[in-house]
């Protein structure tokens, strides 16, 4: 059984009377039913599959860790509220009002040990996608200020200066100017016209900055017209995260129009796992109609550009083993991308056991790595992980979402773990054949 | 008018018509809720057969799943198996079915039937105990769970009995046609509605998946 207790069990956010988070919780949640979210409401056997597949169910043997179990309190509240037959469950009270007491006790599961990785639908003999749901959820949860507060903080944060981490405007312009020299390359920023609009993680600039050089430079060698804006250049999605979709709509619009702006047919998104979600799946609905331009991760485009030719790059036997982010990978598609690359670069790969979208998650996704109280169940989670990459041999961690790396290296920390973690963005920019 | 009577005539009626209604309800429901529409740029074109293929596909590849987790899909396979044959193979079934529909087939003798039958029992009982025994299980099930999982029993082992008898009594077929009332009122209701759910929520699925190009 599990035997990591959080401190604190729950967050309050903002002055609501009891009644009132609830209706804010409900309200919101149910904005969100369409006839998908209800189907996948309605279809659930009670088979308890999922919870073998989640990574916090296994790590800790605790049943409340099941991934539907995660929806209970809202689908108690749907089949109240909104059901084919809310009206009988209403009249005979077989499904009681939801209570802010279970809401309260339901953030740890609702935040806290859901990365929305996705690995519970890939086992679902019914297929319910229960990221999306718990996705829909949160949505309820941050209006009714059911926040995690370190959660909240980033996303307010986000909301009112551009980026969780601080990295404003100004201190890209700093950071590219040290990368501009580092890597001795050009960084392009405020160009009033450019084909691709890059975009970087606030992970990234704040404490990978070589995100950018390394980026400047494979974008240079390739002669692409490119640049920054400083209007729209965070592609971390707090608001998404912490479920405020009026903050996701900012922040993906200040994507769009810059792009819009510089007239950018690519909008490049960086080694981030969840800005990939956010503007490449979520951003057309965010816009209300198709983005005028290709959204691509960077995996994607170093993939197209090597496997084109356009990219040479050298030869490395380099032993790597590779994570995979599950917003890339498993839930975006975009899975052999870094492998292609990975090949080109002539990497003697280890698999992880499973790999691929099997892969497990790092723990660290869905906002999960900023929220303090959760950081000893993370860890607990995080073995998992190392199990996976000790039996590859491989000393190395490759990964293509700054937010995995970062939580890998906290773990790797954390636990004294003597396995290096690197950007595959990186690995190309310093393997580059250049012309000439 | 004899208890087969009132089970096969007016109470059958009244089942076959809580049974049409609810479902017709519960599904039209959910189709006239608004449908989202996806704008992004699909990775490739083929979200309607990726809905299918997931239909089809979910039933085969169960994913990253640990050992302990494959016995009991076993089981529920092996559930869903013998209760086809037992369904569509019984002579008795046939008979009626084509008494209703004018189309039959030909029936397996009915030893297989009987000895699937009584598997059809054994795996529900393997699912009550894993139920009562799993803390997973124990903590997911609610009314519904026990309910759908009492009147399936109920139908197969009046069936299996009357199976058994040379001669069953029209009292023992008036047990089994009644349980399966009763099973058709409930039907609607509850989670034996996953016959019909598992098409839309598989197929909901399949298409975003496909869309992004996911794994199916």
């Amino acid at each position: 059984m599990n035997d990591v207790a959080p401190e604190a069990r729950f967050d309050l956010i903002g002055d609501m009377t009891d009644e009132e988070r609830v209706t804010a919780a409900m309200e919101n949640f149910a904005k969100d039913i369409n006839r998908t979210t209800a189907t996948y409401m309605e279809s659930c056997m009670h088979c308890g599959v999922c919870a073998e597949a989640c990574h916090y169910y296994t790590q800790t043997k605790d049943p409340k860790y099941t991934p539907v179990w995660k929806l209970e309190v809202f689908k108690q509240a749907y089949k109240r509220e909104a059901s084919p037959f809310a009206f009988f469950y209403r009249l005979f009270n077989l499904k009681k009002k939801v209570t802010v007491e279970q809401l309260e006790e339901w953030q740890e599961l609702i935040y806290d040990s859901c990365t929305m990785c996705g690995r519970c639908s890939l086992v679902c003999p019914m297929s319910i996608d229960i990221a999306t749901l718990i996705g829909q959820a949160r949505h309820g949860m941050f209006k009714a200020g059911l926040v995690p507060k370190e959660l909240h903080a980033v996303a307010q944060r986000a909301e009112d200066e551009g980026s969780p981490l601080g990295a404003t405007a100004d201190v890209l312009e700093d950071r590219a100017d040290w990368m501009a020299d580092e890597f001795d390359t050009d960084v392009y920023i405020d160009e009033q016209q450019a084909d691709i609009l890059v975009t970087m993680s606030s992970i990234e600039i704040m404490k990978y900055p070589h995100a950018i050089g390394a980026t400047a430079k494979i974008l240079n060698a390739l002669g692409e017209s490119w640049t920054f804006r400083s209007e729209g250049y965070e592609a971390t999605n707090f608001g998404m995260m912490s479920g405020n979709v009026e903050w996701q709509k900012h922040s993906t619009m200040k994507l769009i129009n810059a792009a819009v702006d510089c007239g950018a047919k690519l909008v490049l998104l960086p080694e981030c796992g969840h800005a990939y979600g956010a503007l490449r799946w979520q951003g057309a609905a965010m816009y209300g109609k198709p983005l005028p331009f290709k959204v691509q991760h960077i995996s994607e485009y170093l993939a197209d550009v090597i496997g084109s030719g356009r990219l040479k790059v050298k030869k490395t036997n380099q032993a790597v083993t590779f994570h995979d982010p599950c917003q890339v990978s498993r839930r975006g598609g975009a899975t052999e991308a870094p492998r292609i690359v990975m090949e080109a670069l002539g990497l003697d790969l280890r698999e992880m056991s499973p790999t691929g979208d099997d892969n497990w998650c790092c723990g660290g996704g869905g906002g999960v790595v900023t929220i303090d109280r959760a950081k000893d169940l993370r860890y607990k989670v995080f073995e998992l992980k190392m199990d996976q990459v000790e039996e590859t041999g491989a000393d190395t961690v490759l990964s293509t979402c700054s937010n995995c790396r970062q939580s890998i290296s906290d773990a790797k920390d954390h636990f004294g773990w003597d396995k290096k973690v690197e950007s595959l963005l990186e690995l190309v920019a310093d393997n580059i054949v250049e012309d000439d | 008018m004899s208890l087969l009577e009132f089970a096969s005539g007016a109470a059958m009626n009244v089942a076959i018509g809580v049974f049409v209604i609810g479902v017709v309800w519960r599904l039209g429901f959910l189709l006239r809720m608004k449908k989202r529409v996806d704008k992004s740029e699909p990775r490739n074109g083929s979200e309607r057969f990726g809905g299918l293929w997931m239909i089809a596909s979910r039933s085969i590849n169960h994913g990253p799943l640990t050992d302990s987790i494959k016995p009991p899909i076993a089981n529920a396979y092996l559930m869903h198996l013998v209760l086809a044959i037992v369904i569509f193979a019984a002579e008795a079934h046939i008979e009626l079915i084509e008494k209703t529909f004018n189309i039959g087939w030909q029936h397996l003798p009915h030893i297989a039937v009987r000895v699937s039958t009584f598997v059809l029992l054994a795996t529900i009982a393997v699912t009550v105990y894993r139920r009562l025994r799993h803390p997973v299980l124990r903590m997911l099930s609610n009314f519904d769970d026990w309910c759908s999982l009492l009147v399936t029993a109920l139908v197969v082992a009046t069936g299996l009995i009357a199976g058994l008898v040379d001669e069953p009594g029209d009292n023992l077929i008036a047990a089994h046609v009644l349980s399966f009332n009763l099973l058709l009122i409930w039907f609607p209701f509850g989670k034996l509605m996953h016959a019909f759910l598992i098409f839309g929520s598989r197929y909901s699925t399949g298409v975003a998946f496909a869309h992004k190009g996911a794994r199916i």
